[in-house]
């Protein structure tokens, strides 16, 4: 584990590694403060808040993850280190996965962070325990697939402003239905097959049914659970076919 | 001589301006005229007409009854859910022997008491029409609305209920619902504020410290 070490190493003992998180409180202070403090929000039905508020750290985890993965190896191949790093005794599979893990490490401690904020906007309610579970869970899986397809991305264009550059489309294509699709959009046939096929609708709508709609249990969410495991598990099959070699190549 | 034949020139200049200002004031005059007189049959014509449209009003729908069973006078808070009830009841009475029994659509009004504006339903109830397809003579259905009290306010509510047969025909009304809304604030109700700024203090902190000593042990702060 010395890769992740080395990478956990350089993203918080850094102040640039660590402003991703201090960046990350700061937008979930606002949106909680703002959500409680301001007298047209703070009209908003308490699971309503709470929903809004596990959108946002949903959405910034995979968005953060995703910039960090997408240029994951391909700054290696930008900077000459790669070939370095595949000198030392690890399987080319274990640095992806050990870089995967440093992602998934900093949406851990990104998590973290939300569940204070999290606890505060449900206080009063039966559904902080909820909330932090399943933001929990769908945060994850979601983070964990996320990275591994921006991984693989990184590594075949071996240019990091592109792999960011179709990583952040992906993003933004994943989230568009739920954070910008209107209710009359999302009615539609194109706006229900589009929910049904995106994992990361998926997610939201059970959060939705979880914190507005107050179906907690697991079973009553197993139809929004099993899709999200599905994409995670086809990432993850991505993953491993195609981080089983790098190439020492520099880019064109 | 040139001075007589200059002051004749003028003289017939004068005549020839003056022919021309007669002529153009009596075109104007009959050009008026004309118009007064086409307005004067119209309006005549108008008022011959309107018994005509009078006697062709749409009847009223005096055959239909729609009663609130829910409360006359609702107190609630911001944000609560409330249930609008009512029955409508097409009555026996119907005079209109070949009448059919089609529906038509019941829906809610919601008047906003102080700004003397209708509510725009939005956000207030999922669904704004029932739609009855057919109600027979003497049969009565039920009519039930969720409404989400989203602002804070005094309002009216009313059920109708529009014929499919009768397409310029008033519609059926209830009697109004009195609906006070008191106003509810989550302000800061887990105290946010020590959060808010407490979290992001607290990380600068941890992670300023972790840099610092990091520093001190390679040599950067001495």
């Amino acid at each position: 584990m010395m890769l992740y070490r080395h990478e956990i190493s350089g993203s918080f003992y850094s102040w640039r590694g660590s402003a991703w998180i201090i960046a990350a409180s700061l937008i979930f202070s606002l949106v909680a403060y703002l959500l409680l403090t301001d007298k047209e929000l703070s009209l908003l039905d308490q699971g309503e808040m709470l929903f809004t508020l596990a959108e946002v750290i949903i959405a910034l985890g995979i968005a953060m993850s995703a910039v960090s993965a997408s240029s994951a190896i391909s700054s290696e191949i930008e900077s000459g280190t790669l070939e370095s790093l595949l000198l030392t005794p690890i399987t080319h599979s274990q640095i992806a996965i050990q870089k995967m893990f440093s992602i998934v490490t900093t949406w851990a401690i990104l998590y973290l962070v939300s569940i204070p904020y999290l606890i505060v906007v449900a206080s009063g309610t039966n559904l902080a325990l909820s909330a932090v579970l399943y933001v929990g869970l769908y945060g994850t899986l979601l983070v964990i697939a996320i990275s591994m397809i921006s991984i693989v991305i990184s590594w075949r264009l071996k240019s990091s402003k592109n792999s960011i550059m179709i990583t952040l489309m992906i993003v933004l294509i994943l989230l568009a239905p739920s954070l910008f699709f209107g209710t009359s959009l999302k009615k539609t046939d194109f706006g229900l097959a589009l929910e049904n096929i995106n994992p990361v609708s998926q997610a939201m709508n059970s959060m939705d049914n979880i914190l507005v709609d107050n179906e907690q249990t697991y079973l009553q969410q197993i139809s929004h659970i099993l899709p999200v495991i599905a994409f995670t598990f086809i990432c993850t099959l991505i993953f491993v076919v195609f981080t089983r070699k790098f190439e020492v190549k520099s880019a064109e | 001589m040139k001075a007589a034949l200059s002051k004749r020139n003028e003289s017939s200049v004068y005549w020839n301006c003056t022919k021309v200002g007669i002529v153009s004031i009596c075109s104007l005059v009959f050009l008026l005229s004309c118009a007064a007189l086409s307005l004067l049959v119209s309006a005549a014509l108008g008022e011959q007409m309107q018994p005509l449209g009078s006697e062709s009003l749409p009847p009223t729908q005096i055959d239909m009854k729609i009663e609130v069973l829910s409360s006359h006078t609702v107190h609630a808070i911001a944000g609560q859910f409330i249930k609008i009830e009512g029955i409508i009841t097409k009555l026996n009475q119907s005079n209109s022997s070949n009448e059919t029994n089609r529906g038509g659509i019941a829906y809610i009004s919601i008047v906003d008491v102080k700004d003397r504006v209708p509510v725009d339903l939005e956000d207030w109830s999922a669904e704004k029409g029932l739609y009855i397809p057919s109600i027979e003579s003497g049969q009565s259905l039920p009519l039930e609305w969720t409404v989400r009290l989203v602002k804070a306010g005094s309002y009216t509510v009313t059920i109708l209920f529009n014929k499919d047969s009768e397409a310029y025909s008033p519609p059926v009304t209830s009697s109004k619902i009195s609906l006070d809304v008191a106003p509810k604030l989550n302000l800061n109700p887990g105290n946010i504020l020590p959060v808010a700024f407490g979290v992001p203090a607290a990380l600068m902190g941890i992670f300023g410290s972790m840099n610092y000593m990091r520093g001190r042990k390679v040599g950067v702060y001495k």
